[in-house]
């Protein structure tokens, strides 16, 4: 199936499964041959690759980009940005003897889906291993239903205890994440806007 | 009022008057309290909108699936229900033994994680530490660590006198000394000792050894955090962390 890049994005937007499994069909190998070839593992292609889709999900539903290259070669892009901040994460410099600034491309603008992408997984993984109860009136509150819902549905008996058990919960929760070593990190970066915003090339 | 309630009652709209001006002049001038509201927001709106999720999840489906097209999430669930109702004895055995299993296994839960998955450290760090040679103490306390001789190996360690250099050692081998003795508690206070040193090679392998002993003694909230630790600074334990981290949720 051949899908210009305008197709992609807006399968992208409507996250419609055969979009995807033609993207991951036709652009992993290319991608999953970059991060082994530079200290890379099968898993962290994947890995990589499924990031690197989040954030161009997150990109297209503010709006949806136009730039001046192909989207493979814009997916490649993005993946080499989340492979090189992946090094400097942990601490390394160069990869295959090639310093990390080598690999930089200034035309991939994607700072602020990054950050947004990976607070939120830290918050989510987070919020997974807490205690059921915590979970489930966290999740209702969210929904906005009557806080007496809530109380009935959580078996409390007051509604001021569904509200002390929701605000101990987040309390809980707010601490953790608060303490991430990842979180600090991620909050301390300030959004860095690229100057060269890259234009579609229509067709393949 | 508490710190954390009035952001809540700020974001549940219940702030007013006196107390709403005041905690819009609080976040003009604290920019922790500002960061703090983000956070709040971030949670809620994480929760409630499970949209990356929700992606992911389909493209790991579009990646995983081999049969060239992706299956609807309802004709999958027809599949399943019809393979039930020709299966109905059989399944009714397989769930019935399952739920068996899990009765009688759910107390040693923590244990079986652990015996799966604790290999004992065998490496010495002497090709790593190039003055250990002069600490003889510490040295002797890893060779009895490495005979399994662990009750020798706690003496020295704890007669060792610690330096700022080398302290990491002798934590690190003291609680896996402890772990091997089934003093998990012990093991996981010297492990932590590690962690604080922060720049220690042993690290990330304290970490690991610090979530296991957590799991062995069902401390399941304890492990994943080291074990979430470990999934975004570890290239040793990632993958492990990973599949632990799922086990325990």
């Amino acid at each position: 199936m051949s899908l210009s890049g305008e197709e992609i994005l807006e399968g992208i937007y409507m996250e419609n499964t055969v979009v995807l499994k033609t993207i991951y069909t036709s652009y992993f190998p290319d991608i999953r041959r970059f991060i082994l070839l530079n200290n890379g593992s099968d898993e962290d292609a994947r890995d990589i690759f499924q990031d690197a889709l989040v954030i161009l999900f997150l990109k297209v539903r503010k709006n949806i980009p136009t730039l001046n290259c192909t989207f493979g070669t814009y997916l490649f892009a993005i993946c080499k940005y989340l492979w090189l901040r992946e090094h400097r994460r942990i601490g390394r410099h160069a990869i295959n003897g090639v310093d990390l600034d080598k690999y930089a491309d200034p035309s991939v603008n994607i700072h602020r889906e990054y950050i947004q992408m990976e607070k939120r997984k830290l918050v989510m993984e987070h919020f997974e291993i807490m205690a059921p109860e915590c979970k489930k009136v966290l999740r209702l509150f969210v929904q906005d239903l009557p806080v007496e819902e809530i109380m009935k549905e959580m078996g409390y008996s007051s509604l001021q205890y569904a509200r002390n058990r929701r605000l101990i919960c987040k309390e809980k929760l707010v601490r953790q994440i608060w303490n991430n070593p990842r979180y600090k990190e991620l909050g301390n970066e300030a959004f860095r806007e690229n100057t060269a915003i890259p234009r579609w090339e229509t067709g393949r | 009022m508490k710190h954390s309630e009035r952001i809540q009652r700020y974001l549940d709209g219940k702030l007013a008057g006196e107390e709403l001006r005041k905690f819009r002049e609080d976040l003009a001038k604290d920019p922790e309290l500002l960061k703090e509201l983000d956070l709040y927001r971030l949670i809620d709106h994480s929760i409630k909108d499970q949209d990356q999720e929700r992606f992911r999840e389909k493209l790991v489906q579009a990646m995983e699936d081999d049969s060239g097209l992706p299956l609807p999430a309802k004709h999958k669930r027809t599949k399943k229900l019809t393979a039930l109702r020709y299966l109905t004895i059989p399944a009714a055995i397989l769930i019935f033994g399952m739920i068996l299993h899990t009765m009688l296994g759910r107390e040693n839960s923590g244990q079986e994680i652990y015996t799966s998955y604790y290999k004992s450290y065998s490496d010495s760090p002497l090709s790593r530490i190039s003055t250990l040679e002069n600490d003889v103490l510490l040295l002797n306390g890893v060779e009895h660590y490495l005979n399994k001789e662990y009750n020798e190996a706690l003496i020295k360690f704890q007669t060792y006198r610690i330096s700022e250099t080398t302290a990491d050692i002798a934590s690190f081998y003291s609680g896996l000394s402890y772990a091997e003795m089934g003093r998990y508690s012990e093991a996981i206070s010297e492990f932590e000792q590690v962690i604080a040193l922060d720049m220690s090679y042993f690290h990330e392998h304290s970490h690991w050894y610090a979530a296991l002993c957590y799991i062995r003694i069902e401390k399941f909230g304890r492990a994943a955090e080291h074990l979430i630790e470990l999934r975004h600074e570890s290239k040793v334990y990632r993958r492990e962390a990973r599949i632990l981290l799922r086990k325990i949720n």
